[in-house]
């Protein structure tokens, strides 16, 4: 009986160490840097493509690029709803072209498309606690993560990635499980929180 | 923490060689294995929902949420009887969208983690309490006044998550869809002791005590986008505290008056017993706009039966806040579902209400 005991107490000692060692997620090897980060101040172009005349959708502000006259580079952009909401037209505008354009604790995201024959993304001004990698320390690295719940490009904010991150980029998540549950998009994002930037499941609202 | 607290109950077993008999909470508390068959036995459906708690909960998967390290910035402990409330005011549940002043956000809290500025968090009680026009507080009231998706539009740069967001109105939030196209009224929490199932597609069984707490923490880990999970003293405290909340079972007195007779006729089929709840019905039956019930998020093709039990106190009511009150809900021209007492004559239906309000 007293041996059954001590080989008991000693499984329990094997259990605690085991799991005193299983913190945190098992990255094989960290990537040497992110994929998206801000080497220099943003610069975003100052030309913009439009998207023509659109559709004149119930509740819209507009029909084409020139009833946007509001801000700089006003286009006409046909904004889905999503869901049983039909789309509508809005105009939108570049918030700012250059990192000085936006104010303390914000950064210029640059938006447009490539294809010069559409407007693209407005350029905007977003939270940010860096503007370039060097404000993150030599060999630093300053990267968008997305925000709550976000979609495509919805950045919520820079940060500075840290000798703490579990991760740099995306892949060096683990993949989804095999187990047949379904696929789970994990990004590597800024855990405000415990300020780091870890694997994450979905963020949307608590409930 | 949570090794030393497993190591003692280890070894403490070691020392009487034997198993030592744990209840329910202590069980939950220490055990990945017990949480794990909590999560498999509560979990109902195949929904998203359900495939991401399978995934990451004491899963043994790569992301495995159960091994995240407590987050308790507050430092919010004491006895489980006080501690609920404590949690409930003060946990930092969420993390607000970006931009977001403390003014805007009812009874949030700023926290301090080390960054420029302290974060600042949405609590239980933000979404869960109704301040009434005196003043007065009512703890697990839907909060009708608080604008979550308005807030989120703001703090978006992204004009189609703006529109979907802005659409949802005060005292409404999708917390299941990744669109946003799927929201829902804030339900009322006091009740909650009373339902055999949680979430309004009852996508959760509440076999007991310990799946609400299992259900509160999956819910706050999966807030934080799985990078930390509470501690699991708080989750039980919580848990304990929401089912305080619950108005007094209606007396048996009242059974044999002419509402008792009327509810017996039209209502007790779904909402049975004393807690007047029950199983969920299949949407076709129940009737009302079907997105939440067959949401591929966390749909399970039925609605949750919720407790009449205090229905004459709640407000806004039905899954997606389409009726105002209980009399609206009576209402003999309304539409859209629930008509169950619908064709009842006047006498029967101020009989029913009559019986409804008493408890």
């Amino acid at each position: 009986m007293r041996k059954r005991s001590r080989l008991v107490s000693l499984l329990g000692v094997i259990v605690v160490f085991v799991l005193s060692g299983l913190h945190g997620v098992a990255i094989a090897k960290r990537s040497d840097k992110p994929t998206r980060s801000r080497p220099t101040a943003a610069q975003c172009a100052t030309n913009r493509g439009t998207n023509g005349k659109l559709r004149e959708w119930a509740h819209s502000a507009c029909k084409t690029d020139a009833d946007c006259k509001a801000g700089k580079n006003g286009r006409c952009t046909q904004v889905y709803g999503g869901g049983r909401l039909p789309p509508t037209n809005e105009c939108s505008y570049d918030g700012c072209f250059t990192d000085k354009d936006c104010g303390a604790g914000t950064a210029c995201e640059c938006g447009h498309s490539a294809d010069a024959t559409t407007a693209g993304e407005a350029h905007q001004c977003v939270a940010a606690e860096c503007k370039v990698d060097a404000d993150c320390g030599a060999g630093g690295f300053c990267s968008p993560s997305y925000s709550l719940c976000s979609r495509g490009r919805d950045v919520g904010k820079y940060y500075c990635h840290t000798p703490k991150d579990e991760c740099m980029v995306d892949s060096d998540c683990p993949p989804p499980s095999e187990k047949g549950y379904g696929p789970t998009d994990v990004k590597c994002s800024f855990s405000a929180p415990t300020r780091r930037w870890v694997c994450m499941t979905e963020q949307c609202p608590v409930g | 923490m949570r090794s030393l607290l497993v190591a003692a109950i280890v070894l403490g077993a070691g020392a009487a060689c034997k198993a030592p008999q744990l209840d329910d909470e202590a069980r939950y508390a220490t055990d990945p294995t017990f949480r794990r068959a909590l999560l498999t036995e509560t979990l109902l459906g195949e929904s998203h929902y359900v495939k991401v708690r399978l995934q990451h909960y004491a899963s043994g998967d790569a992301l495995d949420w159960d091994r995240h390290d407590e987050w308790n910035p507050q430092r919010l402990d004491g006895p489980l009887e006080t501690l609920g409330h404590d949690a409930f005011f003060r946990y930092p549940a969420q993390i607000a969208p970006e931009g977001a002043s403390l003014t805007a956000i009812p009874f949030g809290v700023a926290v301090e983690v080390g960054g420029p500025r302290p974060l600042v968090a949405l609590t239980c009680a933000t979404c869960h309490t109704r301040r009434q026009a005196d003043g007065s507080l009512t703890v697990g009231a839907s909060n009708r006044d608080f604008d979550f998706g308005a807030l989120l539009a703001a703090s978006s740069n992204d004009p189609e998550f703006a529109r979907t967001r802005r659409a949802w109105g005060p005292g409404k939030v999708d917390v299941s869809s990744r669109d946003g196209t799927e929201p829902v009224a804030i339900p009322d929490l006091r009740p909650v002791r009373y339902q055999t199932h949680l979430q309004y597609a009852g996508a959760v069984a509440q076999t007991r005590l310990v799946a609400l707490a299992l259900r509160i923490e999956t819910l706050i880990i999966t807030a934080h986008g799985g990078a930390l999970r509470p501690p699991r003293k708080l989750t039980l405290a919580l848990a304990r505290y929401v089912w305080s909340l619950a108005p007094p079972l209606p007396q048996s007195s009242h059974r044999s008056s002419r509402g008792a007779a009327v509810f017996a006729q039209y209502c007790a089929g779904c909402h049975r017993g004393a807690e007047r709840s029950g199983p969920p019905v299949f949407v076709e039956r129940v009737g009302t706009d079907p997105t939440a019930a067959r949401s591929s998020w966390r749909g399970t093709g039925k609605y949750r039966v919720p407790s009449l039990v205090g229905v004459g106190d709640r407000t806004p009511l039905l899954h997606d806040g389409s009726v105002e009150d209980l009399t609206g809900l009576l209402d003999p021209a309304r539409s859209g579902g629930h008509a169950f007492t619908v064709g009842i004559n006047d006498t029967d239906r101020a009989a029913l209400r009559e019986f409804l309000d008493a408890h």
